[in-house]
């Protein structure tokens, strides 16, 4: 009797755990899209994401919704692991009700995801800049960032001909976007002359949390320029420790990648972010029409600026919707064919095309931070729209 | 090697090592007064660290009036601990049972810093500090060093010696572990085992928040910070499970070979400090100084 009574706990547990993923299928009138979050460590690139979604879905709401339909995001919380992030993405994959998924922001979860997108066949924008997931050729990926395969370029090509780097040290986390960033950003350099030994090279784990023995070495070698690149909490360590270990701005050029541009990073190095150039997807305000009134739209809302994982949601959601209203359908195959007609769309990072790498973005940002805050140099269209 | 890069690497090194040391310590205590491996030292760490930056970026309490303000809240923690992890769960059947409480512990208190502090990491003022705010650096023949470095070797170093000696050395201490270790020889005698368990959570609270509070200035305020809590468990493998000594010297030796490591074989920091826990492991599987803990045991 107990066992049956424990199987019927268990029974009733799962039901009501398979009732909260919704894979039922709810029959009523809205447009779902799936949004996967994060939490845990990653809980501040969860809540930027959560505020560019939800500012995406009510701008829609308000307008009248998609096709007459109400937009309702359903969320997958991926935690901060890939096990959890998997798990979560294939919580939505599973769900019948949604038209659209906008995935992970760490490319390896995503890249995790991908096999199973293809068998369910749902449009799914995948929020990492690796070229590893363009590179997949999966035909319902998308990804609305600039992949490494640009920023490794402009960073290369910034440093070189703008600040006239020849010997640089490039740090770089190991995790796969920021090591296969690292890469791209070294063919371009040695493209442009630049030789790039293994003596060049600071790999770091992703976990690392101290920089100083690695600036220490730099310092006590020959090089004229340092080069990093890593998400937005060790950027901003970076950048703390490159002042406490006595880097001089001055003397010694700093570019970072794109979180070292980002508020969060800004935000927690506070003075020791200054004098650091960054190569970004994203500065507050943009460099269009779109991004200036995404920005004023978002400190009115959240009484402060945003930041990148804020607005690659926020830019999804909006070309699901324009691909649904263009192809007059909320069905999968449908959105994802009229994904492939996107020309010319005034993203708020910039003006988005397709091209057949699956990628939209045309445009990346040069930034200085000065004051503590990011201030835009110049604007790259690294491709026409 | 320049001997300039040399000494910062080993200055770096050395406070590193001590920041795991008092992890580890804590650890042990905990293993030798209630035999429970806690998985929630590094979140107790990390919540040292968020309760010191209240104090000073809040409630902008003045040094010498924070101190004992943060001691008697790491202190509320540490019992808040035992009383909801360790006590309701003491005489469970598993000791398996503790240990996964620990566990889920640990994700509990990662999420309530969040919870209370929110998601922004916390940037926190060094120590001692230059005129324009910045941390200041210590200058010893030409060899710069941050002198947070050096306030956390000579901080770290010092709580510990003063907790080894209480338990190692004091009659006090001595009664407390024996107390925790045979709670009902104990009892008989009139020794209430659960104010000896109580002090001995205290101190090991007092003694990670402290490591929690001096690494904020160098490593921020956020929930992460507990991840060091991996490298404490590598010192306490190293030196021998059980024992003070060896987890401090176990400890040191992570944090040396940790920032060492970066030299040449920087990508493969973490691999560098497992590649030499495995090897001790194979040649001295009871860890450096593992003889004790069996003769103590």
């Amino acid at each position: 009797m107990k066992k049956l009574r424990n199987l019927g706990a268990l029974v009733l547990v799962m039901a009501l755990l398979a009732g909260c993923t919704g894979n039922g299928g709810s029959g009523d009138d809205n447009f779902y899209i799936g949004i996967i979050v994060a939490s845990g460590a990653n809980a501040l690139v969860g809540q930027y994401t959560q505020n560019g979604a939800n500012m995406a879905a009510d701008e829609i709401n308000a307008a009248g919704g998609i096709l007459g339909r109400q937009v309702v995001l359903v969320i997958g919380d991926e935690i901060d692991s890939l096990q959890a992030s998997v798990d979560a993405t294939n919580a939505l994959l599973f769900n019948d009700d949604l038209s659209a998924i906008v995935g992970s922001m760490y490319s390896q979860f995503a890249l995790g995801a991908m096999p199973r997108v293809y068998e369910t066949g749902i449009p799914f924008f995948a929020q990492g800049s690796s070229s590893g997931i363009s590179n997949e050729g999966n035909p319902y990926v998308w990804q609305v960032r600039p992949i490494d395969t640009f920023q490794g370029l402009a960073i290369a090509e910034f440093a070189v001909n703008v600040m006239g780097v020849q010997n640089p040290a490039i740090m770089f986390s190991t995790q796969h976007t920021f090591a296969s960033l690292a890469e791209q950003t070294i063919v371009a350099l040695q493209d442009l002359g630049v030789t790039i030994t293994d003596a060049n090279r600071f790999g770091f784990p992703e976990e690392e949390t101290n920089y100083l023995p690695y600036f220490a070495q730099i310092l006590a070698g020959d090089f004229d320029a340092i080069i990093a690149m890593a998400n937005q909490m060790p950027s901003a360590l970076i950048m703390e420790h490159a002042v406490i270990a006595g880097v001089d701005p001055q003397q010694m050029p700093l570019i970072g990648s794109t979180s070292f541009g980002s508020n969060v990073a800004i935000t927690t190095a506070g003075a020791s972010s200054n004098y650091w150039y960054s190569i970004t997807d994203w500065v507050p305000g943009g460099h269009t029409p779109a991004g200036r009134a995404f920005e004023d739209a978002y400190v009115a809302r959240f009484g402060e600026p945003s930041d990148l994982p804020a607005v690659i949601w926020y830019d999804a959601i909006m070309l699901i919707r324009h691909a649904a209203e263009a192809a007059g359908s909320t069905d999968r195959d449908a959105i994802n064919n009229a994904l492939h007609d996107i020309r010319n769309f005034p993203g708020a990072m910039g003006y988005f095309s397709y091209f057949p790498d699956q990628v939209f973005s045309t445009a990346l940002n040069i930034t200085r931070n000065m004051d503590q805050q990011v201030t835009l140099i110049e604007g790259i269209t690294f491709r026409e729209p | 090697m320049s001997l300039q890069l040399f000494s910062t690497l080993f200055i770096n090194g050395l406070a590193m090592g001590v920041v795991y040391a008092m992890l580890a310590m804590g650890l042990i205590l905990l293993i030798r007064a209630v035999g429970i491996l806690n998985f929630a030292q590094g979140e107790m760490f990390m919540f040292g660290a968020y309760i010191s930056a209240a104090l000073i970026l809040d409630f902008h309490l003045p040094f010498f009036a924070m101190i004992p303000v943060a001691m008697i809240s790491f202190i509320i923690v540490g019992l808040i601990f035992m009383f909801t992890i360790y006590w309701p769960l003491r005489k469970a059947s598993y000791a398996a049972t503790t240990i996964i409480a620990t566990m889920g512990a640990a994700i509990v208190l990662r999420e309530l810093a969040v919870l209370i502090w929110g998601a922004m990491p916390r940037s926190m003022p060094p120590l001692m500090q230059t005129p324009e705010g910045g941390a200041a650096i210590l200058n010893i023949g030409g060899t710069p060093l941050p002198w947070q470095f050096v306030l956390i070797i000579i901080v770290g170093a010092a709580l510990m010696l003063l907790i080894y000696l209480l338990f190692e050395k004091l009659y006090i201490g001595k009664l407390m572990q024996a107390a925790c270790q045979n709670s009902y020889a104990a009892n008989l005698i009139g020794i209430p085992t659960i104010l000896t368990i109580a002090a001995t959570y205290s101190i090991v609270s007092i003694l990670v928040s402290v490591g929690g509070y001096m690494v904020s200035p160098i490593f921020t305020v956020n929930n992460t910070l507990g991840t060091m809590q991996l490298q404490a468990f590598a010192g306490v493998v190293i030196g021998g499970f059980g024992n003070i000594k060896g987890a401090i010297i176990g400890s040191l030796l992570v944090g040396l070979i940790e920032v060492f490591s970066t030299i040449n074989f920087s990508a493969y920091r973490d691999v560098s400090v497992f590649l030499v826990l495995i090897v001790v492991l194979l040649l001295r599987p009871q860890g450096l100084f593992g003889e004790k803990i069996a003769d103590k045991a």
